[in-house]
């Protein structure tokens, strides 16, 4: 009795058998037809990979960025190298050395003591260049110059 | 199930292996998703991510690759429900009927149906749902029901008879016109 009440409609409200189909025709339009086709690859992902590996090759490749680096590196020395070079010809003068200095040396003295006399700068009246000039009247010249 | 291996992408027997799993369980897992959402697409787009997400996954491998993907796919479906998005997609069930030769009429009246019951599925409980889902979108028996269910086979005929019940004092309140 039961059973059958269950079955029968009552007023608007369908029995389990209207139900029953319903229901069944409505999952069939509501499942999605994609559910019965296989599984579609995720083809996006793999080209990202391809193109991460790419990357990876490009960036592992030891192409012009190590070149370029090392041509720069070696004109730093180049140019390091050099101006130590001409840092050393400047200083040259100035410093002195012990082998140098005596083949400069004689040169400002040598001018000075044939100017003055090349005995020391003990004032005397002898004729110290081929020009007749004496220490004494080289004397008298600077003393003028000064004034 | 428990997935052999997991990560390497390229591996043709993991990708044998997910194209079987597939076949195999997308259906069950759409219909659990569906009986969450009440969303056809939606579900099935659960589904597609759960499966995308293995297919990604590099971790450790996967125990019991069911849990696995219900799980992935329940996340998303609320992480979904969360933002809110409202989807654009053709009128439900639409595409079913591309190559058919029913009338526009036809469709329109079967589409409105479509949405009449599915508003209603939503007033369920999503137990009612869920048992409802598995009979008829998977044609499951009460045993089966029961096992994932956890109860007995009697209590899943209860729970069906009394969701039909239901359904149907929904549709009649919304005035469903039945055939």
């Amino acid at each position: 009795m039961n059973d059958s009440s269950n079955k029968r409609s009552s007023g608007n409200i369908p029995s389990e058998e209207q139900m029953d189909g319903l229901l069944k025709d409505f999952f069939k339009l509501e499942t999605p037809s994609g559910l019965n086709r296989p599984f579609r690859r995720p083809v996006v992902s793999r080209q990202q990979d391809k193109a991460a590996s790419l990357v990876t090759l490009a960036t592992s490749e030891p192409t012009a960025t190590p070149r370029s680096h090392k041509m720069v590196v070696a004109s730093a020395i180049a140019v390091l190298a050099m101006s130590l070079i001409v840092a050393m010809k400047v200083q040259t003068p100035s410093s002195s050395g012990s082998s140098t200095a005596a083949n400069t040396q004689p040169t400002e003295p040598t001018e000075k003591l044939m100017l003055v006399s090349p005995k020391g700068d003990a004032p005397s009246t002898q004729v110290i260049g081929e020009d007749g000039v004496t220490l004494e009247e080289t004397d008298a010249i600077e003393v003028k110059s000064q004034k | 199930m428990t997935s052999p291996v997991s990560g390497n992408q390229n591996d043709p027997e993991r990708d044998q292996m997910i194209d079987t799993y597939y076949r195999e369980h997308s259906r069950e897992l759409w219909a659990l998703f569906y009986s969450m959402c009440s969303d056809a697409e939606r579900a099935y787009d659960a589904v597609q991510e759960a499966f995308l997400r293995y297919y990604d996954y590099h971790g450790e491998p996967v125990r019991d690759l069911r849990a696995w993907l219900l799980r992935v796919g329940q996340n998303w479906l609320r992480d979904v429900a969360r933002k809110k998005s409202n989807s654009c997609g053709l009128l439900p069930g639409m595409d079913d009927f591309a190559g058919h030769r029913e009338s526009a009429e036809d469709i329109l009246r079967l589409s409105e149906r479509q949405g009449q019951i599915r508003k209603a599925m939503q007033e369920l409980n999503e137990d009612d749902r869920k048992v409802l889902v598995m009979k008829y979108s998977m044609d499951w028996s009460a045993a089966q029901m029961a096992t994932v269910m956890d109860c007995s086979a009697a209590a899943i005929d209860m729970r069906l008879s009394r969701a039909r019940r239901r359904l149907a004092e929904i549709l009649t309140e919304q005035g469903f016109e039945y055939e």
